[in-house]
């Protein structure tokens, strides 16, 4: 119960932190004055480092200890803060939010050592909880994050988060018990090189795109590198002995559905975020011209929402399947998407119904694609499947703000020429 | 009909309408992700039981 307990602070420490900079990237874009692309790359490198150092923690976890590399990443993740929050450049702010970004292998080392502690049949329910403090994270997070952000300034949300983060450090040290699940197994470095390489060259090429332009020889060099380099990681990985990222373990259908399923909705969920942002705060007639805190406040019931539905999917999905769950999940997010795109037309009411009805679909594609992992491998195999879902996550999520970034640039390049 | 092409032709011009852009290419990777899971994935749970492949 402790180990979840603390699992749900850190959660709601994060979401504030994370929660209140992307209702801030408008503000951050203006006082570092920078472009939309570069702005992206706020989100995108943390996601970036996030992916790989989830990758590796995992496997120190299981060497070193799980609870010690968690405390070490919470510490990592606080200096990060600390660099954000006194950044006074936008190189600054970066190395800041990359070492933020490698802070974030907190989340699947607290989840693993939380799934040590509960029998399987447990878990669904569980993960419902967990789920819907997610909610209630962004429910507190996303209106406070915005009153801090806009009466105090943005960096003063990551100055008002180090305490809480130590007192958690301090929690985990007291109160955890360090897991007893041994794994040793060397760090694949060329899986985490040719991984790296990939990834920034394609993100490179994604946001960079509208400035260039897509026939750049820069920008289909890049293209190029990302596919092939890409591609030489998943042969590389399916031939060492200690992979990086357990490739293998993506012949299990299941495991492939979930992964692909985790990845296009981390993908679509910052796409969304960060549109969805722009779009409120934007001035007429392109947005609502809505200040940080009514953001912030607007999207309180797309948290509530997540609350119940997140919880009662938990407690249904043995009824109804898990397949049939993220089905009708996934058909409900694409009606409140629908409902999005002809927000031009229609009132601030008619974007919170939409999101709220996003939000349901949302949280039933989550619960159910969880589900299907944890059910589909065995116990033994339980870290690393999580870790490969982490990552797959991680890598659709970096797409997001890249081709958000990437859309924004391109239209205001052409504002500019009207 | 002036009114249902409305839309249609906002998202046509993505140089002045990002986000719906933006939420069009949301939709479409919800689709997919329906494809994928209805191709993809075994049923765990049959009436209110777990059928896990391996717990």
């Amino acid at each position: 119960m402790e180990a979840t307990a603390i699992l749900v602070t850190l959660t709601l420490v994060v979401m504030y932190t994370e929660g209140m900079l992307v209702p801030s990237l408008p503000t951050i874009q203006k006082d570092m004055n920078i472009s939309a692309a570069d702005a992206s790359w706020i989100l995108s490198i943390y996601i970036l480092m996030g992916t790989l150092s989830s990758a590796i923690m995992g496997k120190l976890g299981d060497m070193y200890g799980k609870k010690r590399m968690l405390m070490i990443t919470m510490i990592i993740y606080t200096i990060g803060a600390l660099i954000t929050g006194f950044s006074t450049s936008y190189g600054m702010l970066l190395v800041g939010r990359a070492l933020q970004g490698v802070g974030m292998a907190m989340m699947p080392l607290a989840f693993a050592l939380v799934r040590e502690e509960f029998p399987p049949r447990m878990i669904p329910q569980v993960q419902g909880l967990i789920s819907a403090m997610f909610g209630v994270g962004m429910a507190v997070s996303l209106p406070l994050g915005a009153y801090v952000s806009q009466t105090l300034g943005w960096q003063a949300t990551y100055h008002t988060v180090y305490p809480f983060i130590i007192i958690e450090d301090l929690m985990v040290y007291l109160y955890i018990r360090e897991s007893r699940v041994r794994n040793p197994q060397p760090i694949d470095w060329v899986g985490l090189f040719l991984l790296s390489t990939s990834l920034v060259s394609g993100l490179i090429a994604v946001t960079d795109a509208p400035t260039y332009g897509w026939t750049d020889p820069l920008i289909i060099s890049m293209l190029v590198l990302f596919i092939l380099g890409f591609g030489v990681f998943v042969l590389y990985e399916t031939t060492v002995e200690y992979p990086l990222v357990p490739v293998n373990l993506l012949s299990n259908r299941n495991v492939l559905a979930a992964n692909i399923g985790v990845a296009l909705a981390g993908f679509a969920l910052f796409l969304m975020a960060q549109a969805l942002t722009y779009l409120l705060e934007s001035p007429k007639p392109l947005g609502y011209d809505l200040s940080i805190l009514d953001a912030g406040i607007m999207m309180i019931p797309m948290a509530v929402v997540q609350m119940i539905v997140a919880p009662i999917a938990g407690r249904v999905i043995t009824n109804i399947g898990a397949k049939r769950l993220a089905v009708i999940g996934a058909s409900i997010a694409i009606i409140g998407l629908l409902m999005l795109t002809y927000t031009s037309f229609y009132g601030l009411s008619y974007v919170i119904g939409s999101m709220s009805i996003l939000a349901a679909g949302i949280s039933m594609v989550n619960v159910a694609v969880i589900n299907i992992l944890v059910f589909s491998v065995g116990r033994k195999n339980m870290g690393l499947a999580t870790g490969l879902n982490s990552v797959f996550r991680n890598i659709g999520g970096a797409w997001g703000p890249a081709v958000a970034g990437s859309l924004m640039s391109m239209y205001q390049a052409r504002c500019l020429f009207r | 009909m002036l009114i249902s092409l409305k839309p249609l032709l906002w998202i046509a011009l993505p140089a002045k309408f990002s986000y719906q852009l933006m939420f069009v290419i949301t939709t479409a990777l919800y689709i997919m992700a329906i494809v994928v899971i209805i191709t993809l994935t075994r049923e765990i749970f049959v009436k209110g039981e777990i059928r896990a492949l391996e717990v």
